[in-house]
């Protein structure tokens, strides 16, 4: 028997900012992993509390918004707590923007409490653990609409050690390319979640 | 000049008692010339030798001596290696040798000392000591002093970390003295297990403590992601086998061939269930319990994980760890297959602890798996010595017995009588001195020359 518990996609939840900026996220990736492996995922995600030790429960955590980031005393230590045990946090940028308030004060928060993010190369195993990205991070439409900085971000940041990412950072907006129902998924070329794919796969085997 | 309480009788007494003491001088005199003059007794010196450890030297001349047949050893202390090897020669060599405590039988405690390597990719080992409860031990390498203990229930262990040369426990007197064998210990892992929580965070706490983790993990159908570079599961690849789930029965035939051989294993409840691993397994799977809320951050951090006890053991199975919850329930047992040791685990998702405990909960999740390498992990080919005929310095008392037999209650009866004690010369012209002086001092007193 199997009784390996199923993967459950979680979204951290924070006082500061929009943290539900991406509803339709969460139900999008979850489809993509069923659709794409034979993992044991749970059909629905959650939402923790950055300030609840429950945000411990679930090693990956994905974290997005637009405004400000300003963690609490409480979600500070959650936080430095769930990196120094292993979990892997997941921060999107939703403005695309490194001039935006998000990216500003989310990268300067992750410095705080953690350690300076610093760029990933993109030959890290991430890139090439289920679906291959010979270039890196796959680039997002949302990159080069006119909002934002308008730019294309090569690489993802990240605070790792011994090679193990414990926080990872984007700028390229995943919060907008991903968010959209699966059943749209058919109307599309290559299916823009597969880089998602790769997040979690990694998240559970290294 | 005459005391004017001198009587008769009294002068008579004074006189005779004079001319005993001049009679005891010359008798002490005499003695003191006799005992100079006496030729010292071989015999005496040949049977009652206090056997110095320092100085084998001058005991090898003793027992070379062709004019002796029997030497008797007493002992102040547990000699040392080389004047055991020559008593035992001298023994071989056909003359009589026995041996006693000169003193007091606690200055001959025996004492034993053995090495094993650790299971542990940074080396250490374990050093066992054996000796009389109460005693004060004090463990050394060749660097100086690592700790000292006092010995309860007969014996004491410790584990050190690095790998000295020579390891030597001392206890009174007797000191033993161990080398570790040196070892190149296989430092892979092969584990088995679907892509998960438990996964990442097994392979996180094994890679933390040393080990090197081989792993392939099926995300898809023909679809896999390794870690690591899985080979061929055997004795010369890996160290041990970490079995977590179902993923591991379709190469159970080759894993419970890789333990008869010599490798350990450590079976999780998701691969002890079912019939793949019956052949090998402590016992059977139980009705799960789950685990105690909040005990995660508490004492006893494993109570608040899922447990899947182990049931019906075998007869040779060994309970290593109980649950403390209604019903002592097993969670963790070991027994010998073949060459090689298999542990089975009856907690679940480990990786809870490790999340969710307590402050140190990293590190302890990390030690709780590298005792589980320890317990079964091969070492290495080299583990097994050569029986040895002798204990050797490891065991020096034992050695001391095995080479000349047990100590004798006493001295062996010598040929002639026993020489009777005599005083020292010097006591004797003491005595002489005195009682001439006596003597000369009652006559002066009396009025005589």
């Amino acid at each position: 028997m199997n009784h390996t518990s199923p993967f459950v996609f979680a979204t951290a939840q924070y006082d500061s900012g929009d943290w539900d900026s991406a509803p339709s996220l969460p139900g999008n990736l979850i489809d993509s992993v069923a659709r794409y492996t034979s993992l044991q995922v749970a059909p629905q995600g959650v939402a923790v509390p950055l300030a609840s030790d429950e945000a411990l429960r679930y090693p990956l955590l994905f974290l997005t918004g637009h405004l400000p980031v300003r963690f609490t005393p409480q979600e500070g230590r959650v936080l430095q707590r769930y990196v120094q045990r292993g979990g892997l946090l997941f921060i999107d940028d939703h403005n695309h923007d490194v001039d935006g308030a998000f990216h500003k004060t989310a990268t300067e928060e992750v410095r705080r409490l953690i350690a300076p993010l610093v760029p990933l190369p993109n030959n890290h195993a991430l890139y090439s653990v289920f679906f291959t990205f010979e270039d890196g991070p796959p680039t997002t439409s949302h990159e080069l609409n006119g909002w934002g900085d308008n730019l294309v971000h090569e690489q993802l940041l990240a605070v790792r050690a011994q090679d193990r990412i414990q926080v990872l950072y984007s700028n390229k907006d995943y919060s907008s390319e991903w968010n959209f129902h699966p059943d749209n998924k058919r109307f599309m070329g290559v299916d823009p979640t597969r880089f998602g794919v790769n997040l979690v796969v990694y998240a559970l085997t290294h | 000049m005459r005391s004017p309480t001198s009587t008769p009788d009294a002068s008579s007494r004074r006189v005779i008692a004079e001319r005993v003491a001049r009679v005891l001088a010359v008798m002490a005199l005499l003695m003191a010339w006799w005992l100079t003059g006496r030729p010292s007794a071989p015999d005496t010196a040949a049977r009652d030798p206090i056997v110095d450890a320092a100085d084998p030297v001058r005991l090898a001349e003793w027992v070379a001596d062709p004019s002796r047949s029997t030497v008797h050893a007493s002992l102040q202390a547990v000699p040392g290696a080389t004047v055991r090897a020559l008593l035992h020669a001298a023994s071989e060599a056909g003359l009589s040798v026995s041996w006693s405590a000169h003193d007091s039988a606690t200055s001959l405690a025996p004492l034993a000392l053995s090495v094993a390597p650790l299971a542990d990719p940074s080396g250490g080992m374990t050093a066992r000591v054996s000796a009389p409860s109460g005693s004060p031990l004090a463990l050394a390498d060749s660097l100086g002093w690592l700790d000292s203990a006092v010995v309860a229930k007969g014996g004491i262990a410790w584990t050190l970390e690095g790998n000295p040369r020579e390891l030597t426990v001392a206890s009174g007197t007797s000191v033993a003295v161990a080398t570790p064998l040196a070892i190149a210990p296989i430092k892979r892992v092969r584990l088995f297990a679907a892509p998960g929580w438990e996964a990442r965070f097994a392979m996180r706490a094994l890679e933390d403590a040393g080990w090197s983790v081989d792993a392939s993990f099926s995300i898809a159908p023909r679809v896999s992601v390794t870690a690591g570079a899985p080979a061929r599961i055997d004795t010369a690849h890996y160290a041990a086998v970490v079995a977590i789930d179902s993923t591991a029965w379709s190469s159970a035939a080759a894993i419970a061939a890789f333990v008869r051989s010599g490798g350990g294993l450590v079976l999780f409840p998701g691969a002890a269930s079912g019939s793949a691993f019956a052949g090998v397994r402590t016992g059977t799977v139980g009705t799960p319990s789950a685990g105690i809320p909040g005990a995660l951050a508490l004492a006893l951090p494993r109570e608040g994980l899922l447990l899947r006890p182990i049931t019906s053991l075998r007869g040779d199975a060994v309970v290593l760890e109980r649950s403390t919850r209604p019903g002592n329930a097993v969670a963790l047992a070991a027994r010998r297959v073949g060459l090689g040791r298999v542990l089975q685990v009856g907690w679940e998702n480990s990786w809870e602890w490790r999340m969710l405990g307590g402050d140190n909960a990293v590190a302890a999740h990390r030690n709780w798996w590298r005792g589980l390498l320890h317990r079964t992990a091969r070492v290495s080919a080299a583990r097994t010595v050569a029986s040895m005929p002798l204990p050797g310095d490891a065991a020096p008392y034992a050695d001391l017995v095995a080479r000349l037999g047990a100590p004798s209650a006493a001295a062996p009866p010598s040929d002639g009588p026993s020489p009777t004690p005599a005083p020292p010369p010097s006591l004797l012209f003491a005595i002489a001195a005195f009682a001439l002086l006596t003597e000369w001092w009652s006559r002066r007193l009396r009025g005589e020359r």
